[in-house]
């Protein structure tokens, strides 16, 4: 069975029209690149089905089970943990205590077998951001603003990580340590991951499987080598097809 | 357990609690004048807590919680000679929070400043209905003879200002405070990373109006009077916010602190220029926003404030 179904959703805002008729399947342990342009709908799938958009049509469902507009922090604790585009940091707490939210309200659920702050400094580890625990989350560069979403969504103990564009605005040797600490969390947790990113390398390197959105409907499905050979997905991003 | 350990450990909330006790011996020491001073000074300690345990925790700021205090004074002062004080008072504080988780569901939607008008709007109209109903019923207000002496009412009052202290406290240090606090400082990540934002700002909205419903009912006692436009006086509700701010919602001591700053204005001017006491609290609402957002208490103990939020 597949893990997470997305059947026929659609979802107008007003007149437009910003998701028509999607429908995807991710299997588990797979990572499934999401790409388009701006305004194809990646983002507003990923709310959809994180909980954050009530969808116009459609189902959702996790491992069978229909889940369709439920509420985002129901999601949460049943395991599908998302990322946002503009980060999101409790610019409040300090790193260290934004992961411990996480963790004390997620799906792993806090048995107090280990101290919580002992949990979140395992976590903040895998992510590389050990040596900035206790610095406020607001004063973070971006890049650690971005591991930062990363850690948190982690912390929740999620089988399904939505990752929304972790990478824009890094330089490239940062997307290099992300794509590394994305590949080590996946094997470590057996993550199912779908990722939503601009930087090509980045969903080449990561993704199994891409899905290309266009005007809010899937023009194309593949691995990416048969993506970048794909007529109908040239068109959309050139403009024209160099047959 | 481990949140009653920790609070058998907390020093300086120990050396609080105790403090607010001791204020039971005030009446025997400095005679009745003083005695109503400490009431009052309780009575603001008990509000501007209880609304900490909601409004500061969450950032959602109510200006509207008279009308708990409201409710609570008509429900002793209607049930007078009916019911014994022993179960009026708390009936108060038991509506109160009825009132509330009614109100909390549709107010609740709404974020920022269209917040802070609706809860004072329904403060209003609720006032206004409460009246309505006691003028149809001949009632414009009411005497309650026989009530109990200021000592008593002091006592009472010091167990109020104790328990909304501790609860606050507790709320705090809990699981449910570290939800409270994601929610203040973003909403949308607090759901995302699975806290109930709807069933706790509900839950933390009705606990923070239980202890001012029956403070209101102590204060009808004490005022041996039951006037409408007198207990659900928006002029309560922004005193508690004033205190809050002056005073800083981040440490326990501050709400205190609050009280005791504008009560102490208020002995000084109030009797004699009140004109000047409200431009001094003016001024100092001013000063204290611009210059020391987090009160009296993040002023004098910095480091407890900032990681006890």
């Amino acid at each position: 069975m597949n893990l997470l179904e997305v059947e026929n959703i659609g979802k107008n805002f007003g007149g437009v029209r910003a998701l028509d008729e999607v429908s995807l399947m991710v299997d588990k342990a797979e990572t499934l690149g999401l790409m388009g342009a701006n305004g194809a709908g990646k983002t507003t799938l990923f709310s959809v089905i994180a909980g954050h958009l009530k969808p116009s049509n459609g189902i959702i469902r996790l491992k069978g089970k229909t889940i369709t507009g439920y509420r985002p922090d129901k999601v949460c604790r049943l395991g599908i943990a998302r990322t946002f585009q503009i980060v999101r940091p409790f610019i409040g707490m300090s790193v260290r205590e934004n992961v411990e939210v996480a963790i004390l309200f997620g799906n792993s659920g806090y048995d107090s077998a280990s101290s919580l702050g002992d949990r979140a400094m395992d976590i903040l580890d895998d992510v590389g951001l050990q040596g900035l625990s206790e610095t406020s989350a607001g004063k973070l560069t971006l890049s650690a603003r971005k591991c930062l979403e990363v850690a948190r969504a982690l912390a929740t103990g999620p089988e399904i990580l939505l990752l929304d564009e972790v990478m824009a605005g890094l330089t490239p040797r940062e997307v290099d340590d992300m794509i590394e600490i994305i590949q080590r969390i996946k094997l470590q947790r057996r993550l199912t991951i779908v990722i939503v990113e601009h930087v090509v390398k980045a969903l080449n390197q990561l993704s199994e499987r891409v899905v290309v959105l266009h005007h809010g409907k899937i023009i194309a499905t593949g691995s990416p080598p048969e993506i970048a050979q794909n007529i109908d997905v040239r068109e959309a991003y050139f403009g024209v097809s160099d047959t | 357990m481990t949140a009653l350990n920790g609070i058998l450990k907390d020093r300086v909330l120990l050396i609080f609690l105790t403090s607010l006790v001791l204020t039971v011996f005030v009446p025997d020491l400095f005679g009745s004048y003083w005695a109503i001073v400490a009431l009052n000074l309780m009575m603001w300690v008990s509000l501007t807590q209880s609304w900490t345990l909601f409004s500061g925790m969450t950032g959602y700021i109510s200006l509207g919680h008279v009308v708990f205090y409201g409710i609570g004074a008509y429900v002793v002062a209607s049930t007078f000679k009916v019911l014994p004080l022993w179960v009026s008072i708390p009936l108060g504080g038991v509506v109160a929070g009825v009132l509330a988780l009614l109100v909390a569901i549709p107010v609740l939607r709404v974020r920022g400043p269209y917040f802070v008008i609706l809860t004072f709007g329904l403060a209003e109209l609720v006032k206004y209905i409460v009246l309505n109903v006691e003028t149809s019923i001949g009632k414009s207000s009411r005497l309650l003879f026989g009530a109990p002496t200021i000592e008593t009412l002091l006592y009472i009052m010091i167990g109020l200002a104790v328990i909304a202290t501790l609860m606050t406290k507790l709320v705090s240090q809990s699981r449910f405070g570290r939800g409270l606090s994601a929610i203040r400082d973003d909403e949308i990540t607090a759901e995302t990373v699975g806290v109930p934002v709807v069933k706790y700002k509900i839950t933390a909205f009705t606990l923070s109006a239980v202890i001012p419903g029956m403070v209101g009912g102590v204060i009808a006692l004490k005022s041996t009077y039951f006037e409408v436009l007198q207990v659900f006086n928006p002029v309560i509700s922004f005193t508690v916010v004033t205190m809050a701010i002056i005073g800083g919602s981040g440490d326990v001591r501050g709400p205190f602190m609050g009280a005791a700053f504008l009560l102490l204005l208020s002995e000084l001017f109030w009797a004699t220029i009140p004109q000047i006491y409200m431009i001094l609290v003016g001024l100092f609402l001013i000063v204290f926003v611009v210059f020391a957002p987090n009160g009296i208490a993040a002023i004098l103990w910095p480091a407890r404030s900032r990681d006890s939020q």
